[in-house]
């Protein structure tokens, strides 16, 4: 009766069997795919999703807490004296810290163009670090519905080995014409880095092809500057120790660390700056790796930099953070009657409903707030799994409130009720706290 | 298959090498199955190491050994299906692309599309019986459904299938 259909299949299964099998890729996948399962499975500490959430929380966010750079005169005069400079100052508008690092000449010209079906690439140039390399690339394509995308970045030393960094990340891409846009790759290493010639490989949507573009680090390394601190801050009872700051031209590392005996439990550092004797700021990253987390309670946050601005004190202010009590840092939902057991007080999450693999809550908040709020789910069986995707909703002329829904493939594996953790929540610790840095 | 049955039972009961082997047997079919729905190498070698991953944490839940293939298969297609489903979303800025960047191979283009129009579980059916090539019985099992069942969905999907060829 179906014949046809079933042939059709089998033609395509067909097809799909004669191409070739990257076996090596594959043995990489199977192996990292393992020692990510075995991780998880000997640490039962929450991972790092809520980095990759406060990610995109920044992303989506860009708030205007900190003001754009307003381009000095001369600096004007410098961008225009270089042909090609307006569209890289265009990427890091918002960042100050690299908008400065330009400024002082810190950005290097790479030019290297690789050219392959109809993709052509060019590394333009790149700002270098200690720490960590921001790279500016072109990408033109055939025609406006051909536009390439990169899909993965690749950063190795001359000999193909791959390099010890600790996250590389795709900036987003802007559009100069219907067949050519910018972004930026950042990579970030842990420790100071000693390979100064580099190859990035770049992998494109649709396309097997990998495209090698070689490059050199030519300018002196700009030394990072240290500051040991060591110092507490009260905010709401709640005590955090800023244990140093590292200072290089692309970011400020702060490393925090609360205090076990706190009791709430500090999920996102929200507002936090760096304030000059002028009242001069440098914010959180707008859009890019917002920090790292060590620990439950030791985390890596990164602020602009003000490497090349000199005042005469710096200070490290502490606004307002996103903090729950630690006996309420969980939702405890029941999956089967569609109710919330247990949440932070305030009764914010609402309406909980469940229909295929969605969980879908309302949030009661008076503004908005777009964070993914939870992180890990347990079962009441001990499995766990963190969701697909999430989306956020809201509010809308008709509903006032926000809409999360979260989904998750495997909801089945898990026994209701399910603990879900929270990574971000509408409720804060605020005040005015200050450190002195220098 | 008898080498398999050991195997599996020692990767369920902890043994790492045992698993890494297994899924070596199966990277193949596997990495093919996503080829079928990302048409992509990239995506489908990233759906491999995933895939592994929820196998390696899974494992204990799988009831019988013999079921091994259906069972991860039944996971790679699970994420497919994910995937494919995250990326309807994100159809309003791609469409253009994608039309354009398919014209090369009419029918095969064609098939692709009517099945990513199917629902999740024809989806997964038609997978499974005709390109896995697994019997009837053995999908009803891993389903837990009776073989009637099955082959009424089956029916169901390929008649979903033809509609949407022909339109």
């Amino acid at each position: 009766m179906y014949e046809k259909e079933e042939q059709n299949i089998r033609n395509y299964k067909e097809q799909i069997e004669k191409t070739s099998i990257p076996n090596e890729a594959l043995d990489d996948a199977i192996m990292t795919g393992f020692q990510r399962a075995k991780g998880t499975k000997l640490k039962k500490k929450k991972r790092s999703p809520k980095w990759i959430m406060s990610l995109t929380a920044a992303a989506i966010l860009l708030v205007s807490f900190i003001g754009l750079v307003k381009g000095s005169p001369v600096f004007a005069q410098y961008i225009t004296a270089i042909p090609g400079m307006e569209k890289i100052v265009e990427l890091i508008r918002n960042d100050k810290g690299m908008m400065s690092a330009i400024e002082h000449d810190y950005y290097q010209e790479i030019n290297v163009t690789k050219k392959h079906a109809n993709r052509v690439v060019t590394l333009d140039g790149v700002i270098a670090d200690q720490q960590g390399l921001v790279l500016f690339y072109t990408i033109k394509g055939e025609n406006q519905h051909r536009q390439p995308r990169i899909t993965h970045p690749e950063l190795k030393s001359t000999n193909h080995e791959s390099l010890d960094f600790k996250s590389i990340s795709l900036s987003g891409a802007k559009k100069i014409d219907e067949t050519t846009s910018t972004g930026t790759i950042e990579i970030f290493f842990d420790k100071p880095y000693q390979t100064r010639e580099f190859i990035l490989d770049l992998q494109f949507r649709r396309s097997s092809e990998t495209m090698s573009l070689p490059f050199t680090l030519k300018k002196e390394m700009p030394p990072q500057k240290t500051y040991e601190l060591n110092q507490t801050v009260v905010i709401e009872k709640q005590k955090i120790e800023v244990l140093k700051a590292v200072v290089n031209p692309l970011r400020t590392a702060i490393h925090v660390k609360a205090a076990p005996e706190n009791t709430k439990e500090i999920l996102d550092y929200e507002d936090v700056r760096l304030v000059d004797e002028r009242g001069e700021t440098w914010g959180k990253i707008m859009n890019g790796t917002t920090g790292s987390r060590i620990s439950d309670t030791e985390q890596i946050l990164y602020l602009q930099s003000n490497y090349f601005h000199n005042p005469k004190e710096l200070y490290l202010v502490f606004n307002k953070m996103q903090a729950v009590h630690k006996k309420q840092s969980e939702v405890v939902i029941d999956v089967d009657k569609e109710e919330i057991i247990s949440q932070p007080k305030g009764n914010k999450l609402r309406n909980l409903q469940i229909k295929n693999n969605q969980i879908e809550v309302d949030l009661h908040t008076n503004k908005e707030f777009h964070y993914s709020i939870f992180g890990k789910l347990t079962g009441a069986n001990g499995n766990e799994t963190y969701g697909n995707s999430s989306t956020v909703l809201g509010p809308t002329e008709q509903d006032q409130n926000m809409k999360y829904s979260l989904y998750v493939s495997d909801l089945d594996e898990l026994k209701s009720p399910i603990t879900m953790d929270l990574s971000f929540f509408p409720a804060w610790i605020e005040g005015n706290e200050k450190v002195r840095i220098k | 298959m008898q080498l398999d049955r050991d195997l599996v039972q020692k990767a369920r009961d902890g043994d790492d090498e045992a698993f890494l082997t297994i899924m070596q047997q199966y990277k193949t079919d596997l990495y093919k199955t996503a080829l079928a729905y990302f048409r992509n190498e990239n995506d489908a070698i990233e759906a491999v190491q995933e895939v592994t991953f929820r196998a390696y944490k899974k494992i204990k839940t799988l009831r019988e050994p013999a079921y091994f293939k259906t069972w991860i298969i039944r996971i790679m297609i699970n994420y497919c299906n994910d995937q494919v489903r995250k990326r309807k979303r994100l159809v309003f800025e791609q469409s253009e692309i994608e039309k354009t960047e398919t014209q090369d191979n009419h029918t095969r283009i064609e098939l692709e599309d009517a099945m990513l129009e199917l629902d999740d579980q024809s989806r997964e059916l038609l997978m499974l019986k005709y390109f896995h090539d697994l019997k009837i019985k053995d999908i009803a099992k891993v389903l837990r459904k009776p073989e009637g069942t099955v082959k009424t969905w089956l029916n169901k999907a390929l008649k979903t299938l033809k509609g949407t060829l022909e339109d």
